[in-house]
């Protein structure tokens, strides 16, 4: 292949800054950072070694040595800065940091949020800060980092936004499976926070993120006593549908695995009365006393 | 390279006969150095570097001087490491996508501004995959405003329009591209998914072609994150209630107790079942019709668990 002039004198601009910021970096990594080998760089190095600024006594040339494979720049002269950024580069560099802030939790995201707006104003700003929307698919980024963090054994930091108690948690969690249903994912893992074995929703988790924490061999894992529950219904709710992989039928009955009483409690007040939890009893009444609590707003307050 | 220096070194306009005399590398008959110079100036400029060309010298109004300015040539902004360190991790995590290239070419330079090594983020990301045919062309386009003409097959259609757009934005939405940009043939802003893009995109017109306005926003035009139509105002506990804060438009403070939120709900039934979900911790106010659902579900509820 043949290399165009262009791109060599390009790497060589490049060149002096770089090897100024890294002093004693090896030829190789020199080589490998800007993808040709070791001679090329050898020869970009001769050829830099030569140049410099109207004068060229000494003092005016770029200095630069290699001893045992190791460069060292001296004198970059007026090359001490990387070339700027043009307005394609500084909009392909808002796209990426656009989707990073989606990706971080909550608290980095304002950091990124600026830095952004300072590329605007910088370098782009005929094209506005809100000209660039990033919205990834969420769920499946999400299950692509979890998919990640089993493969390498890593644990998540997640931010998890608790429903039914509305209340958002960070937490440190050793993912043991992937439970995928019709409409929504269940992450089971290993909370540090709780210290046992809880079910996330998917949807739930606000943010996910890897780190580099080896993650819990959760060998032991905690059986839960999950307790049935006995529903009625009609098949056309709404309930019914979304969890129909999670239902067994016997007659005009439905029985369910309850993870959280509070899930089908909340589950069973969003029916308004289309789902009736029948047992256990204490799902069943706190579902009326939860109805009846409510009840009494209205009253109140008519 | 010794030229790009030569220039980049001097605060005045140097002369065309100042370089031959001064900047290494020019030699040769007068007719030679001219040759190289004009092939000189024109790598500079294939590659992105702005020549300025001036009026050296009120008494040789025959001579033009040339520089570069530094400013627009290299990076003189000042980032600070965690700055640089985000950069790092953005740019980390399309690499791998078809702007890979450039990529590189922006994290080699955002490595060239600090000596110390970038302080390592806490966070490990995996690569997302952003790249969708035509997303090059169109950031290219969109920085540089030029217009661009392509063919699109609008969604239930079989057949290609030809359509020519000003890119006013981009944007991502659960995994595919949409180009919002003014249609100059329908005279009105129109969005576009770059999958129904059908042909090469042509952004060969010139640059500054149009202005963005500055207020403009993506968002605005995509159908799909238009709010519900259902409006209701809801009191809810406070520090309560997170899901519906999430959706509400205003939040406002009642008392110690409880805030009002207005939520844009899809339909009525979204409303009544999100509310429902609240429990007593959330107590709609209007429209009336959905208080009496409301009212109708809890009874119910009551009824059949009591």
């Amino acid at each position: 292949m043949v290399e165009t002039a262009a791109a060599r004198a390009i790497r060589l601009i490049d060149l002096v800054p770089y090897l100024h910021n890294h002093p004693g970096i090896s030829l190789k990594e020199v080589a490998e950072e800007f993808r040709v080998t070791v001679p090329e760089i050898v020869k970009d190095l001769d050829l830099l070694f030569m140049c410099g600024l109207p004068g060229y006594t000494p003092l005016e040339l770029i200095d630069l040595s290699i001893h045992d494979g190791i460069v060292s720049l001296r004198e970059p002269q007026n090359l001490d800065s990387p070339r700027r950024f043009s307005q394609t580069e500084a909009l392909i560099i808002r796209v990426a940091l656009a989707a990073l802030e989606e990706l971080l939790p909550d608290s980095k995201r304002v950091k990124v949020s600026e830095l952004r707006e300072k590329f605007t104003r910088l370098f782009t700003h005929q094209v506005p800060n809100e000209a660039i929307y990033f919205e990834s698919d969420a769920e499946r980024t999400k299950l692509r980092v979890i998919s990640d963090s089993m493969v390498q054994g890593k644990k998540l930091f997640i931010t998890y936004m608790n429903p039914t108690k509305s209340q958002v948690t960070e937490r440190k969690i050793s993912v043991t499976a992937v439970i995928p249903e019709s409409n929504r994912t269940l992450i089971e893992a290993w909370c540090d926070l709780s210290s046992g074995v809880r079910t996330f929703n998917l949807a739930n988790m606000k943010s996910v993120n890897l780190i580099d924490e080896d993650s819990v061999r959760a060998t032991a894992m905690d059986e839960e006593a999950n307790s049935k529950a006995t529903l009625r219904s009609s098949d056309e709710s709404r309930f019914i549908k979304e969890n129909a992989s999670q239902l067994e039928k016997h007659g005009n009955q439905i029985l369910i695995d309850v993870f959280q009483d509070e899930w089908l409690v909340r589950s069973a007040l969003a029916e308004g009365g289309d789902l009736v939890v029948e047992s256990p009893d204490r799902i069943r009444s706190r579902v009326a006393l939860l109805a009846e609590e409510s009840l009494k707003n209205y009253s109140r307050n008519p | 390279m010794n030229l790009t220096m030569a220039l980049l070194g001097t605060k005045r306009f140097m002369t065309k006969s100042e370089i031959f005399r001064r900047v290494a590398g020019y030699s040769g008959t007068s007719e030679t150095k001219e040759r190289m110079f004009e092939r000189d100036k024109d790598d500079l400029r294939t590659l992105g570097i702005e020549i300025e060309v001036a009026s050296h010298d009120p008494l040789f109004e025959d001579e033009v001087g040339y520089r570069i300015r530094a400013e627009l040539f290299q990076l003189r902004e000042k980032f600070d490491s965690e700055e640089l360190g985000l950069v790092s991790l953005a740019l980390g995590l399309i690499g791998g996508s078809e702007l890979g290239e450039t990529t590189h070419s922006l994290s080699r330079r955002i490595n060239s501004l600090a000596v110390s090594p970038i302080t390592p983020e806490e966070f490990r990301l995996s690569e997302i995959d952003i790249t969708e045919e035509g997303l090059t062309e169109l950031l290219k386009a969109l920085s540089e405003r030029r217009s661009v003409t392509f063919q699109y097959r609008k969604e239930g259609t079989s057949k290609d329009e030809d359509r020519r757009v000003n890119p006013l934005g981009l944007s991502a939405w659960r995994g595919g591209w949409y180009l919002v940009g003014e249609d100059l043939d329908r005279d009105d802003v129109r969005v576009f998914k770059l999958s129904r893009i059908s042909s090469r995109i042509d952004a060969s017109s010139p640059s500054n072609a149009y202005v963005i306005p500055e207020d403009f926003s993506a968002k605005d035009y995509l159908v799909m994150l238009k709010p519900g139509e259902y409006s209701v105002a809801v009191r809810v506990r406070r520090a309560l209630a997170l899901n519906l804060r999430n959706l509400a438009e205003t939040v406002t403070q009642l008392d110690d107790d409880w805030d009002l939120l207005k939520v844009n709900f899809k339909d009525r039934e979204q409303a009544l079942r999100e509310i429902l979900w609240m429990g007593p911790d959330a107590v709609v106010e209007e429209p009336a019709e959905l208080r009496l659902a409301l009212v109708e579900s809890l009874k119910k509820l009551v009824t059949s668990h009591g």
